[in-house]
């Protein structure tokens, strides 16, 4: 297969930035060209339209240049084990330190140019390009990202902070990938933070991989404040092992179209997934979170979690499925996920899913999409509290659920500053 | 302080109340008793500005301003209270951040500087103890997984801290037991003052051995029918509400 058999002003423009590090790059794009566009025909993308990112021209993303100081300003961060830091894509070397022992990091191009840390195997190893288009052409042209490596038994005490600062004129695409493994027995939780500098009309195309080994425990923390001009596809896709637990939570705050992919698989017994989120919409933003656990193994448990408000005329959107597979006796697992729209312009599409193939589970799912209860408002106004503050109060309320799963760092601290101002109605 | 003339409201064009005439001095407790469906609840909805209710005719006349078109926030700063008969549960919301917020609008709404975070839990602490409120469930959300009784006590708890001029209990000796109904007339009976007002509503006449009304008003189909002194809700105690309706015309 030959990159001319394919026609896309996307693939073609990334091909020109950089060759990528991919190994079987021959094989990759003779799927990209067999692979599905992420049309709203496809039933994944039902409720998310995002053809034009193949279609549009780009532009090399301007250089970004942060001191420290700027950096700190735009994202205060407390403590860190390792803060690891891309601007415009490009990953910082100047910017980024890693502070604990027992934990590596490589960028991806020392990583792919040297085989540095003995994880080439791992490269796509989760199998995240077969899940998409866009995951494919990120594993293709993957250039930019890094290594995170956690020892044997090693308990990370603070985060490992992902920060990606986007800023600056003209569209761009950036494809940035991350590896991220936890070895046996090890802890650590992972913050990633998309933040934008003023505005950004860029499209992101991110994809992290995480491995999980046996009965090691990652948290990975995910929050999105881009500017409105915005696209990004985010794409997570975790293996764990045996006894592994694996939380994820992300908080969607801000941008223009987000659609966030959370897949998990299970490659052993005795794991255990949790998946919260939240998204808050205003405007005409559409973010769309998407998640796939793969229940391949028994005695695993997944809860999921996601809220959604949406106000004005913007879009939320949640699909997950939960796949329990033959044999996957004594699974538990449960799925809810409770929206509220603020104005008849705005719209949630929730499609909860189980696909159950054993026959000793336990398995429950709901949705529910409504409005502010009208008897807790006159409640607060009864009691001499604003309707505005009543609002704010109740969605304040509403998203704590989701935000209490959070254990306290860097990004509590900035969902608790953040919040206040983005529940105003 | 409080003074309803000729009060007509609806609900989906159904009118429930129907020349409704009342006025409410400082120092007093007036009582409204009624057979269900007569409106009293309504009465005290209207009262406090719920807008699923419209009022059609006649005024609401406030510390001398017709509150018809006031916001139901405005009218609680303004002094009005409401217990309601079925406290809601607010998930995730603490009943310290919830009184802090009235409490901050209140100052705000009339000129009156903040309160310091350490009067203000001085006050949440004595407040609550006039109700016999558990200090464990101040910590928790409002209502929420609270017996009857302890919404109920809550309900007067928050009275105790907004200090209002005119307090409306609805039905609020639904769902007491004895214990209960106790604690909570005692707490209204120590938040008693000569300035302040009661407008206490209820079905049944018990409440009324210990909350002692000045005047009884008998609400039937959306219009008081008969007003009296305390005696006349033992006479509806021991006669029902069936002559009311022969009265009535029915």
């Amino acid at each position: 297969m030959q990159d001319t058999q394919i026609n896309d002003k996307l693939f073609h423009w990334l091909g020109a930035q950089h060759p990528g590090v991919a190994r079987d790059r021959e094989r990759l794009v003779a799927s990209y060209a067999q692979a599905q566009a992420p049309s709203r025909e496809h039933e994944d993308w039902k409720y998310t339209d995002i053809l034009r990112v193949f279609e549009q021209d780009y532009v090399p993303a301007p250089a970004l240049a942060l001191t420290g100081q700027d950096l700190a300003t735009l994202l205060p961060l407390a403590g860190y084990a390792a803060r690891l830091v891309f601007l415009n894509g490009v990953y910082s070397r100047q910017l980024s330190a890693v502070e604990q022992a027992g934990i590596r990091v490589d960028s991806l191009e020392d990583y792919s140019r040297t085989g540095a840390c003995g994880y080439n195997a791992l490269f796509d190893g989760t199998g995240v390009s077969q899940s998409g288009k866009l995951q494919l052409l990120n594993t293709i042209f993957a250039s930019q990202g890094v290594v995170v490596s956690v020892a044997r038994n090693v308990v990370v005490d603070k985060p490992v902070c992902l920060v990606y600062v986007n800023s600056g004129e003209g569209t761009s695409a950036l494809n940035t990938r991350n590896l991220i493994v936890c070895e046996a027995f090890s802890r650590c939780t992972v913050e990633s933070f998309h933040v934008s500098r003023g505005q950004n009309t860029f499209f992101t195309n991110t994809v992290s991989e995480i491995f999980a080994r046996e009965g090691a425990s990652v948290t990975y923390n995910q929050l999105v404040s881009e500017s409105t001009g915005s696209t990004m596809v985010h794409s997570t896709c975790v293996l764990q092992d045996a006894a592994s637990t694996f939380e994820a939570n992300s908080f969607l705050l801000d941008g223009g179209i987000i659609r966030n992919n959370t897949r998990v698989a299970h490659r052993g017994e005795d794991c255990t997934t949790r998946l919260n989120g939240l998204y808050l919409t205003t405007g005409t933003q559409h973010f769309d979170t998407f998640t796939h656990v793969d229940h391949e193994q028994p005695n695993c448990t997944t809860s999921e979690l996601y809220k959604g408000v949406a106000a004005d005329k913007s879009t939320g959107v949640f699909a997950g499925k939960i796949f329990v597979a033959p044999g996957a006796q004594k699974t538990r697992a449960n799925q809810a996920n409770r929206n509220i729209l603020l104005s008849p312009g705005a719209t949630i599409h929730s499609k909860p899913q189980l696909e159950i193939w054993a026959d000793d589970v336990s398995c429950t799912h709901g949705s529910t999409v409504g409005q502010l209860n009208a008897d807790h408002l006159f409640y607060c106004q009864a009691r001499g509290i604003s309707r505005d503050q009543a609002v704010r109060l109740l969605l304040q309320a509403f998203v704590a659920e989701v935000v209490d799963k959070v254990e306290s760092g860097n990004m509590k601290d900035y969902l608790e500053a953040a919040l206040p101002g983005k529940m105003s109605s | 302080m409080l003074s309803i003339r000729d009060l007509h409201a609806n609900i989906n064009g159904k009118e429930i109340l129907r020349g409704i005439n009342l006025e409410v001095k400082a120092g007093e407790v007036h009582a409204i008793m009624g057979p269900n469906g007569s409106g009293k609840s309504t009465l005290s909805s209207v009262i406090a500005g719920r807008d699923i209710f419209e009022v059609t005719g006649g005024e609401i006349v406030f510390n001398n301003k017709v509150i018809n078109q006031m916001s139901p926030e405005d009218r609680a700063r303004e002094g009005i209270f409401l217990s309601f008969q079925y406290p809601v549960e607010i998930p995730g919301v603490s009943i310290t951040n919830f009184m802090k917020a009235a409490i901050e609008s209140k100052h705000k709404y009339l000129g009156i500087p903040p309160l310091s975070a350490g009067d203000f839990l001085k006050m949440m602490k004595e407040k609550r103890k006039i109700v016999e409120l558990d200090d464990n469930l101040s910590k928790r959300a409002v209502n929420e997984g609270f017996s009857g009784g302890e919404k109920k006590k809550n309900e007067i708890f928050q009275m105790a801290m907004l200090d209002p001029k005119l307090a409306i209990l609805d039905e609020t000796d639904s769902g007491l037991d004895i214990d209960a109904l106790r604690i909570v007339a005692t707490g209204v009976n120590k938040l008693k003052t000569k300035d302040n007002a009661f407008l206490v509503i209820t079905h049944y006449q018990r409440l009324l051995d210990y909350i002692v009304p000045d005047v009884v008003h008998i609400l039937y189909k959306g219009r008081i029918v008969k007003s009296g002194p305390k005696e006349l809700a033992l006479e509806m105690e021991a006669r029902g509400y069936d002559w009311i309706k022969k009265e009535a015309g029915e």
